[in-house]
């Protein structure tokens, strides 16, 4: 009765922690492809984000999208670990800037 | 009589401890989420509003193309107010310098943080000069 409270109380203080490691990966993920992706292009910008999320980790069924354009930006979300569960915390950070490149003066 | 041996009420003593404990290291860590997640924002978009600023024609157009930056970084985030200003000249060999500052919520907790950065970028040495 009381044990299984402590369990949960514990799990709760490491399930936010791995939520905001999930958050804090998947945002790093997204601005660093949007880096590549401003100068390189969309797809290689895509890539680098999800060679960038694999390599930090903590986040799972990742899924690394985007919108080209004079304004491009990659988005990164996927679901972060649950220790508890039932319970599916979903991440989604976003990043977006003005892709380089000549433009009329 | 000596002392008492048996572990009974020692799980429950145990959690009357534990729950404020556990409860100040939740709060502990959602904020310090909040803080991390809120300064990695706005170094972006100091970055980003710095490098846009760089790529205007004008002194007035640097202004407003930091600020679009700024919007495009922010947009979506926890930052529920931001402001966000450019300064340097923008000359071609010149850094523009941005400043972005955020005020986020903390979330379940109470209060608000407020996270701020600078970013200069250099404007390109071989930029075409305007006219007019």
């Amino acid at each position: 009765m009381v044990f299984p409270a402590v369990l949960v109380l514990v799990l709760t203080v490491l399930q936010a922690g791995l939520y905001w490691h999930a958050r804090d990966a998947a945002l790093s993920a997204a601005q660093q492809g949007l880096a590549v992706a401003k100068v390189s292009g969309l797809s290689t910008g895509e890539s680098r984000a999800a060679s960038v999320i694999t390599s930090l980790g903590g986040l799972n069924q990742t899924q690394v999208g985007g919108v080209a354009g004079n304004e491009v930006s990659i988005v990164v979300s996927g679901v972060s670990p649950s220790l508890v569960p039932g319970l599916t915390l979903r991440v989604r950070e976003a990043s977006a800037g003005f892709s380089e490149g000549y433009g009329a003066p | 009589m000596g002392p008492r041996r048996d572990d009974a009420g020692s799980a429950t003593l145990e959690l009357a401890v534990l729950t404020p404990a556990a409860v100040l290291l939740l709060g502990l860590v959602v904020l310090a989420g909040h803080v991390v997640s809120a300064r990695q924002v706005v170094s972006q978009a100091a970055q980003d509003a710095a490098r846009a600023a760089t790529t205007a024609r004008s002194q007035a157009g640097a202004d407003s193309a930091a600020q679009a930056a700024a919007a495009a970084d922010l947009a979506g985030t926890d930052c529920g107010s931001w402001s966000a200003s450019v300064s340097g000249a923008l000359v071609p060999g010149g850094t523009m310098t941005a400043a972005v500052s955020c005020t986020t919520s903390l979330g379940i907790l109470p209060g608000s943080f407020t996270a701020a950065n600078t970013a200069g970028a250099v404007v390109d040495v071989y930029r075409g000069v305007a006219t007019g």
